[in-house]
């Protein structure tokens, strides 16, 4: 799970946690595309707004690594605009949310995008 | 009579017979006078004029002048020798044409109605300079608010989201077991924080698109603004220089924006002002509704079956300009009600539905006042396309000046001396051969063949002969 914020990240970790996820963090896109071959998620919940390099970029990248192309990813934004959720869509995220997220939504997308896969 | 407020501008190789004719008002205007005709257009919009009066004795080029002259609103009095100078003028958009020699009565009213005319032009391009002025403060104030509101939304979602999170955490036993007394409160905390996400959403998703209302309303306030007269145009420039102006923006927005337009199009005979609106109505429409990494594509073609060859195409009676993107569909009961004048519900945007209201129902009006049609449908390859046709005013189509009669017998043959000397619509009638006749309609001197009931077969074929030497595809349309 990829956020700035870290009070996000540590309340919806605790949340995924206990819903049977393990769970590792990082607060900027470079940390986690570093992550990524150590860690080989299953999964990737990444906020947009980041600075350096944001949301879509990590996610494009993520998706264009041959081993984790099919890794489901899950976008998180406080705009809720069309044209911002068609833009995540051109990105190739699987899901998009829109902030506040609820971590119980967030539990389920996960579900089923990973049942899905 | 009332002083007019702006000097009068006499153009003549003799300016003193001419402001004898004008006699009261050279006493009591400000008169310039000048004996080159190219000056004229120097000193019109150097210095503002009432009136031009020109005496096109000598000087060649009156009628490009006249023309200048009312794409700058300016009247021009033209002094003519004959009807057919007086016609040319006419037709060249002088605002009145008047006899030389003759003392000009009546002069002064005529005057004074044209500079009224102009004054109220004067006015109402006041206001309407001042009523952008209040269009562009506006809109960088709602530009203002929305980018405030939208950071305040995202330093407010974040903490929000961040309490509700601990809250759920919370009350689900996350972080050990609560007490009854702390389950209440948490219970509470949770409560509210619900509510106030519940309020943070519906804020946002029902926030209107002012900038876009904002400029919908002055559009549709002002629907004369600057009435020019018709003039003869080249349709497709016309359309690439307004498409032209969305370059920037297409860039900005990350769209593709292309512009297409067929060879050898007929002019047409528009108001290059309402043309340029409607245009930048449909692509401001298009941009705004199509996504990142879309594309809108603007075509201009003449409206006839497919494959009619070069020397057909004047028979070309529409042209139909087309405004294409990859935005969402219009759904179809709504294809016609877009164009009606309201604003769009809240629920449009969110919906995506294009179409913004004023926008488009003055871009019908223009096109209607054209005497044209303009629709909205959504083609089999997806998006919205918005279809505008308008017609081929018989003015600017190069008619030709014979009627061509290709006779059988000779009542027919006796008809064309008549014709002839009756010079039907000023045109002349000859007498001859099928293949002449159609050569002459092919090439642009004939108009109109009249042809015996026995040669109308041979014409066809002759026709559609013509039509497989070029290579093309004609349908023969059969009517005796």
């Amino acid at each position: 799970m990829v956020d700035d914020t870290p009070d996000l990240l540590v309340s919806t970790r605790k949340r995924l946690v206990s819903e049977g996820f393990e769970v590792a963090t990082a607060a900027d896109g470079r940390a986690a595309l570093d992550m990524l071959e150590a860690w080989r998620p299953d999964a990737v919940v990444l906020d947009v707004m980041m600075p350096e390099l944001n949301g879509f970029q990590v996610c494009r990248r993520i998706k264009q690594h041959p081993d984790f192309t099919l890794v489901p990813v899950i976008m998180l934004t406080a705009k809720t605009s069309a044209a911002d959720r068609f833009w995540g869509e051109n990105a190739g995220a699987d899901a998009y949310l829109t902030k506040p997220v609820d971590s119980i939504e967030l539990v389920e997308t996960l579900r089923s995008l990973l049942e899905d896969g | 009579m009332a002083a007019l407020p702006h000097t009068v501008l006499v153009v003549a190789r003799d300016p003193t017979a001419v402001l004898d004719s004008l006699g009261s008002i050279a006493r009591e205007q400000p008169v310039e006078t000048i004996t080159a005709l190219g000056e004229a257009l120097v000193r019109v919009q150097g210095a503002r004029c009432s009136l031009v009066v020109v005496d096109g004795e000598g000087f060649s080029g009156v009628e490009a002048v006249c023309e200048q002259m009312a794409r700058l609103d300016v009247p021009v009095i033209a002094i003519v020798s004959d009807l057919a100078e007086a016609g040319r003028l006419t037709r060249a958009q002088a605002s009145a044409v008047l006899p030389r020699g003759r003392r000009i009565v009546g002069l002064q009213p005529v005057a004074r109605r044209l500079s009224a005319r102009t004054d109220a032009v004067d006015a109402k391009e006041q206001r309407l300079r001042d009523l952008e002025r209040a269009s562009q403060m506006l809109r960088g104030q709602v530009r203002t608010m929305l980018d405030f509101q939208s950071r305040q939304e995202h330093e407010v979602r974040t903490p929000l989201g961040i309490i509700r999170n601990f809250a759920h955490n919370l009350r689900d036993g996350l972080d050990g077991p609560l007490n009854e007394e702390q389950a209440v409160s948490v219970d509470a905390i949770v409560r509210s924080a619900e509510q106030l996400v519940a309020v943070v959403a519906t804020q946002t998703n029902s926030a209107p698109n002012l900038p876009a209302i904002t400029d919908d309303l002055i559009q549709g306030a002002v629907p004369e603004r600057r009435w020019r007269r018709r003039t003869e145009e080249d349709f497709g420039e016309l359309c690439r220089g307004v498409t032209a102006m969305f370059d920037d923006d297409a860039r900005r927005f990350a769209l593709r924006l292309t512009f297409t337009v067929e060879e050898g199009l007929p002019k047409l005979w528009v108001d290059r002002a309402r043309i340029t609106q409607v245009l930048t109505n449909l692509i401001g429409n298009s941009m705004k509704f199509t996504p990142r990494g879309g594309a809108v594509t603007v075509s201009v073609r003449a409206e006839a079956p497919a494959a009619l060859g070069a020397a057909l195409r004047r028979l070309v009676s529409e042209l139909r300009l087309t405004v294409a993107n990859t935005g969402p569909s219009i759904p179809e009961d709504e294809l016609e009600a877009i164009f009606e004048k309201n604003i769009r519900g809240r629920d449009a945007e969110s919906s995506g539905t294009p179409g913004s209201g004023i926008g488009l129902s003055v871009a019908r009006e223009m096109v209607v006042a054209h005497g044209g049609r303009i629709w909205a449908e959504n083609p089999d390859v997806g998006g919205v396309a918005f279809q505008v046709m308008l017609p081929v005013d018989l003015r600017t189509r190069r008619v030709g000046r014979n009627i061509a009669v290709v006779p059988d017998d000779e009542a027919l043959l006796e008809l064309v001396g008549g014709l002839d000397a009756l010079r039907p619509g000023g045109l002349t009638v000859t007498e001859g051969t099928a293949e002449a006749a159609l050569t002459g309609l092919l090439g642009g001197e004939v108009a109109l063949i009249l042809a015996g009931s026995s040669k109308i077969e041979s014409l066809r074929a002759l026709l559609r002969a013509r039509a497989e030497d070029a290579g093309e595809v004609l349908e023969a349309s059969s009517e005796t």
